[in-house]
């Protein structure tokens, strides 16, 4: 079932999706894990049109918000957010809204980062996250040029840039039909919100906070992703094991692109594969204070 | 030693020497270099990748991006990237064993007799050009992109440029420089054209997020003309791909 939500969170509604097991899955009456998903720079939570179904339908409570300004949520009433520290108090927010405590949490791109940004967040521990396209530093991005790109004046041709690089982020096993539908959706995006995340995406810098990490964490890396170098994905996964042994594992996708949860097939089966791995593994003792 | 080599000299071809460390390679040839010597990895590569055949070596290019230290093991990978006349070019890499690329150039070879131009591995060159230009106009969808643009395509591959002059959507010119210049230039090294150009697929934009390009000029008018320069890679990747069939 999906439920649809308007939230005033610092005075714009905010839109978010509730999606539980549907009619005559057999979840019991036991509480559901909730999983929290966020979505790519520009985007919404329609990427995970297809993976929230599925994933509630194996025994989840599955929110999707839209950030401020993108989707079905109203704009940030401060301007497009630049900083993905304020997308982080949104999400808050939006789980104080909700009552929510402890999520999972799982997020792509600058939703990576997000994950990452919650994930250290000691006064708000998470049960497991799922930090997938991120590196913990700065994304690798022209912020200048991007600062410029928010006078639409100095915006060039944005549906083909974005048409033809999402498509260029596309993993090679993906074909061609699927990707040339991922890369209509995110042609989609409001191009100064889009440059906005973007410039949220090359400042932000969680490298300092590793050893705070709340909970069990999974980084996943594309082999195809060029926004990002796996292997520093990976050195993320090894900084935080040096403090923190056996918090965090590190997956790395053959064929996979920016966009797994787009681009794979039954990506759910995945992610609750990973998200009872972390529950698995538990919520650390500190985190549990 | 085994090196896996072709014997012709055309843009493209490849080889790649077995693994060594930099001191096994530089005894072998009698080398010594002073500690911490930046030319270590560069003498080391020189000596991995075998001569081309009936060419001297007259220069070298070199980068150090990180240093190899005289005992690690790496491997030199090298492809040709322009036969003109007679003087051939090849990239040389140097890796280490998790495949990162530590060191990098540029040879120059001048062959011992004139070698066989293939204009359309010839990148950025007036002959290169023509056949690019006769192929984006018969392309509507490179026509209509630009079916309202007045300007100059620059296109450089190392030292070479190339300038296609273009009024709504026709290619009226196509010259090593126009009077008033490009209005941008996409600039590739040599290297980066042939993997580019031959490379199984068309990875332009996946390079471009890469930052493996630059640009020159208004950096607006590239960001604007980002299909149509896909496009004429496009074209060009069918031009090799017809010349190497």
């Amino acid at each position: 079932m999906i439920e649809a939500r308007y939230l005033e969170i610092d005075g714009a509604l905010g839109f978010v999706e509730i999606v539980t097991p549907s009619e005559g899955s057999a979840h019991g009456t036991a509480p559901l894990p909730t999983v929290l998903c966020i979505h790519t720079a520009g985007q919404s939570g329609v990427q995970w049109r297809h993976v929230a179904r599925d994933l509630a339908d194996r025994g989840y409570r599955v929110v999707v918000p839209d950030l401020p300004g993108h989707g079905r949520s109203e704009p940030a009433p401060g301007g497009p957010v630049t900083s993905l520290v304020g997308y982080g108090d949104w999400l808050c927010a939006v789980l104080d809204a909700l009552g929510i405590d402890r999520p999972f949490v799982i997020g792509c791109s600058i939703g990576g980062k997000l994950t990452l940004e919650l994930a250290t967040r000691p006064e708000r521990p998470l049960s497991g996250a799922v930090a997938m396209e991120a590196e913990a530093g700065p994304g690798r991005v022209n912020v200048a040029g991007l600062r410029r790109e928010l006078e639409d004046v100095a915006g060039p041709a944005r549906a083909e840039r974005t048409y033809l690089g999402t498509l260029a982020s596309v993993g090679r096993s993906v074909p061609e039909s699927k990707a040339h539908v991922i890369a209509l959706m995110h042609k989609r995006e409001d191009p100064e919100i889009s440059s906005s995340d973007l410039i949220g995406w090359g400042t932000h810098d969680v490298r300092d906070r590793l050893d705070r990490v709340t909970a069990p964490i999974h980084l996943v890396a594309g082999v195809d992703d060029p926004w990002i170098d796996p292997a520093a994905v990976g050195r993320v996964a090894e900084t935080i094991n040096a403090t923190c042994p056996g918090r965090a594992r590190f997956t790395i996708l053959d064929g996979i692109g920016h966009y797994p949860m787009e681009e794979i097939d039954d990506f759910a089966a995945l992610a609750d594969t990973w998200l009872g791995e972390l529950r698995q593994a538990g919520i650390p003792e500190e985190a549990a204070l | 030693m085994s090196i896996s080599s072709t014997a012709t000299l055309a843009v493209g071809d490849r080889v790649t020497s077995p693994s060594r460390t930099v001191t096994e390679v530089l005894s072998e040839a009698g080398l010594a270099v002073p500690a911490g010597s930046a030319l270590a990895g560069a003498l080391a590569a020189e000596r991995l990748v075998p001569a081309l055949p009936g060419a001297t070596l007259a220069g070298v290019d070199w980068t150090t991006h990180e240093a190899v230290s005289p005992d690690e093991t790496v491997v030199a990978e090298g492809v040709v990237t322009r036969v003109s006349g007679r003087t051939v070019r090849r990239h040389i890499r140097l890796l280490d064993t998790t495949g990162r690329v530590r060191e990098s150039g540029t040879q120059s070879w001048f062959a011992d007799t004139e070698l066989q131009t293939v204009p359309e591995l010839d990148f950025c060159t007036p002959a290169w050009g023509a056949l690019l230009a006769e192929s984006l106009t018969e392309d509507p969808e490179f026509t209509a992109s630009l079916s309202s643009w007045d300007g100059t395509i620059g296109l450089r591959s190392g030292e070479v440029e190339l300038h296609l002059r273009v009024y709504k959507g026709r290619i009226v010119d196509v010259t090593r420089r126009t009077p008033h210049g490009a209005t941008f230039t996409f600039v590739a090294s040599d290297h980066a054209w042939v993997e580019l150009v031959l490379s199984e697929e068309n990875d332009f934009m996946r390079r471009a997020i890469r930052g493996e390009f630059s640009s020159t000029g208004d950096g607006y008018e590239y960001l604007r003309l980002t299909k149509p320069l896909h496009t004429i890679i496009g074209h060009a990747r069918a031009l090799a791909r017809k010349a190497c069939s």
